[in-house]
């Protein structure tokens, strides 16, 4: 009696600072530790046990501010791939019964600097371009607006900003806007900037050597990010994971060195949602 | 409808406008001190300024003369929005169904008339039940109030008494009808039609004639070609006092918006395109376009949608009247609510709207599948609201194609191992990059139906992609285009960086 009200009280102060209700075992083992709807609740996750554990909700938040920085320019474009693998788990999370709108926002100078998203790549992401909305903002105030206004839209799956300034007060209002309307922000933001408070998670990526094409020894294999999670609310930080983005299953996979494939569990066991 | 002010001339003085004519100056327009003295368009200037030493005159501008009726034109569609110039001194209007609006169609012409008399034109309008009656009434008139009003069904007793010239016709067709003492439109009216034709020399000219004359009887229809189309659905809000503040603007918009979408929602349409025009006291009016993405009746999405553009109007010395037109409508046939709305994604719509109203429409797409070999031509974009080819009936490219792409190929310096492999080493943007993995060559011929007509050898040119990585794991997609075979002819092979990975 005494005990449940405590868990009672307990859920009801983790709800209002939007927390996972730390209870006796680990969270990720109790899948949806959160105290709130259960329809706003789709998880998403990595697909990998290793980095779903590790973090407090089980995967990645998904009403939250996350931020994704590359640790040099050089690695720019493998962190926006790093967000577009992420996206891609949103999707496959959220399933395909209906559409399934995202929103990719960046400058021209971006554009220019890193090149345009391009259709038939990103379906190598399982990522249907006609479902994706790109944003062109000439000014940075019109970039900030547009992630605030997608947000509060709540008609989108996810929404990832590119965005080369990211200050202390647009970050909080991200979190803020994506807290109260529940849907997910990414922030791809450039390397050598502060962080951003409000994030849930920080993200650092690199790009790493790719290991040989099983086929062809010297061609390139799969995608290989470096990504160590830099920050995260309520979880633990310093970790470093080797993954890989496999362009025909749609989803991560640890690095061969760090986890033999064979054995790694996320490969074989299907985790989705 | 004479100009008179805009001068420095008083207006007791006699004044005219002058253009340079076949016999050297003459006058084009005078004032009505001007008329006094016996002067008129056509007199010449010497001859004038014999008659009235004092007249002053100014050179004629019917270009700027021009402009400004239209402007004037498109500020009485505070009145209707069916409306025209009408040769080089007047407008016509149509004020079919909306004269009750303003308090009946005498007080409408008085509240014009005392508008334009503010802005400084002398004005004289005619209102009947056709297009051509109301133009004789309104030049044929003489004395009595400035407005001559026809009540409906009196047309051809009004019409009756006014000069042949009431009737818009041919210079040489007057002359002849008044040679056969034909002076009123009545008299011409109790003719026998048969024996009439009769008295031209061609039946062209007397079908003119009398096409002329039941169009001003409203017993043939005459075609109207209006400034802008009139829209189907509008809502208009006129006040007493002008607005000065945004703030009643704002409060204005909100009324107009319900107003409109009622309209709509009787028709089962949604409006596509909304145009929010305020009318300021001084005659000037301002304009605000909207696009929506797919046919809305939502009241608060249309004002949300103009909010922002509407603190750009600047009301001047205030804004007395609004209008928001549909400018273009869908049909929109209503829709289930939906039941649940916990955890369900809201319609997109709107947001596209507000973004692309915002930032311009080209600045907010989303790609659609293009049949081409070529990569920069296998995408296109297209408006996220349209609907089109989806990306799944195409199978996924093999090789596999980059996740960014650069809208112009970036040159590169390479230093390849063997003239027809993988670059061993290349330079982008001053970096140099050493290649450890390489994987192509996939060879994309140019589409040749696009080289004909073009001179340049180098413009069939072939290129050779490959997918590389240098030995920090970055991934490019480079390609060389041309043939070292075929250098002779089309030039050295130049390689460019188009995406990376």
């Amino acid at each position: 009696m005494r005990f449940s009200l405590i868990e009672g009280l307990r859920a009801r102060i983790c709800n209002i600072e939007r927390a996972p209700v730390s209870l006796s075992s680990h969270p990720a083992d109790h899948g949806t530790g959160f105290t709130r709807p259960a329809c706003t609740l789709t998880p998403w996750t990595f697909g990998i046990v290793e980095i779903d554990h590790a973090l407090p909700w089980g995967g990645l938040e998904p009403s939250g501010l996350h931020e994704i920085q590359p640790r040099t320019h050089a690695d720019s474009w493998a962190a926006a791939g790093f967000a577009l693998g992420l996206l891609a788990r949103r999707i496959v999370a959220i399933g395909a019964a209906r559409r399934n709108l995202s929103l990719w926002a960046f400058s021209p100078s971006a554009a220019h600097e890193f090149g345009r998203p391009y259709g038939p790549g990103l379906r190598a992401f399982g990522i249907d371009p006609s479902e994706l909305l790109i944003v062109e903002a000439r000014r940075a105030g019109d970039l900030a607006w547009t992630l605030e206004e997608a947000l509060k839209a709540r008609a989108l799956i996810a929404v990832l900003g590119q965005i080369d300034g990211a200050n202390w007060t647009m970050g909080r209002r991200l979190a803020l806007a994506a807290q109260t309307h529940r849907t997910p922000c990414l922030l791809i933001s450039s390397p050598g900037t502060g962080e951003l408070g409000a994030a849930m998670t920080r993200w650092r990526i690199e790009t790493a050597p790719s290991c040989p094409h099983p086929f062809d020894a010297s061609a390139p294999g799969a995608r290989r990010w470096r990504a160590t999670l830099e920050r995260c609310r309520w979880g633990p930080t310093g970790l470093t994971w080797d993954l890989e983005w496999s362009d025909d299953a749609y989803r991560f996979r640890l690095a061969a060195p760090l986890a033999d494939r064979a054995d790694d569990p996320g490969w074989r066991l299907q985790r989705t949602a | 409808m004479i100009r008179d002010g805009g001068c420095s001339a008083p207006p007791e003085a006699p004044f005219a406008l002058v253009a340079p004519g076949e016999k050297g100056v003459t006058l084009a327009a005078v004032n009505a001190a001007a008329e006094r003295e016996g002067l008129g368009p056509g007199l010449g200037l010497s001859d004038a300024r014999a008659r009235c030493p004092h007249l002053r005159s100014a050179e004629a501008e019917p270009e700027s003369d021009c402009n400004a009726l239209l402007k004037l034109a498109r500020w009485c569609g505070r009145y209707s929005p069916s409306l025209n110039r009408d040769g080089a001194q007047g407008l016509w209007i149509d004020i079919t169904g909306v004269a009750h609006l303003f308090g009946g169609e005498a007080t409408l012409c008085e509240d014009l008339v005392a508008r334009l008399t503010r802005f400084g034109f002398t004005a004289r309008l005619g209102l009947a039940d056709t297009l051509g009656a109301a133009w004789a009434l309104a030049r044929f008139t003489y004395g009595g109030d400035a407005a001559a009003i026809a009540p409906p069904g009196e047309t051809l007793q009004r019409l009756g008494g006014l000069p042949i010239e009431g009737l818009r016709l041919a210079p040489d067709a007057i002359t002849l009808l008044k040679r056969l003492g034909l002076r009123q439109i009545g008299e011409l009216r109790r003719l026998p039609r048969t024996s009439l034709q009769r008295r031209f020399s061609s039946q062209a000219v007397a079908q003119a004639v009398l096409t002329r004359l039941d169009q001003a009887l409203g017993e043939r229809k005459e075609p109207r070609a209006p400034l802008t189309p009139p829209p189907r659905y509008l809502a208009r809000a006129a006040f007493p006092e002008p607005l000065i503040s945004s703030a009643g603007v704002e409060a204005a918009l909100m009324r107009l918006a319900r107003d409109l979408c009622a309209q709509l929602a009787r028709d089962l349409q949604g409006a596509r395109e909304i145009a929010f025009t305020a009318y300021r006291a001084d005659g000037s009016f301002a304009e605000v376009r909207a696009g929506l993405s797919a046919p809305s009746r939502a009241a608060g999405h249309m004002v949300r949608l103009l909010d922002e553009k509407i603190q750009a109007i600047n009301a001047g010395f205030g804004i007395d009247c609004l209008t928001l037109a549909a400018s273009a409508a869908e049909m929109l046939s209503p829709e289930q609510d939906v039941f649940v709305t916990q955890g369900a994604l809201a319609a997109p719509g709107p947001l596209i709207d507000r973004l692309s109203n915002r930032l311009g429409a080209p600045c907010v797409f989303s790609l659609g599948p293009q049949a081409s070999h070529l990569p920069e031509r296998a995408e296109q974009r297209r408006s996220p609201g349209a609907k089109a080819t989806p990306w799944t009936d195409d199978p996924l490219p093999k090789p596999p194609r980059p996740l960014f792409l650069f809208a112009r190929p970036e040159p590169i310096a390479v230093m390849a191992e063997i003239p027809e492999g993988p670059p061993a080493r290349f330079t982008w943007r001053r970096v140099m990059r050493r290649i450890v993995r390489a994987d192509g060559p996939e060879r994309i011929a140019p589409e040749w139906w696009r080289a004909i007509g073009r001179s340049s050898a180098k413009a069939d040119r072939p290129r050779d992609y490959y997918r590389i990585e240098d030995d920090a794991g970055g991934r490019y997609w480079v390609f060389r285009e041309g043939l070292y075979q075929a250098q002779a002819l089309t030039g050295a092979p130049q390689w460019y960086l188009h995406g990376l990975f």
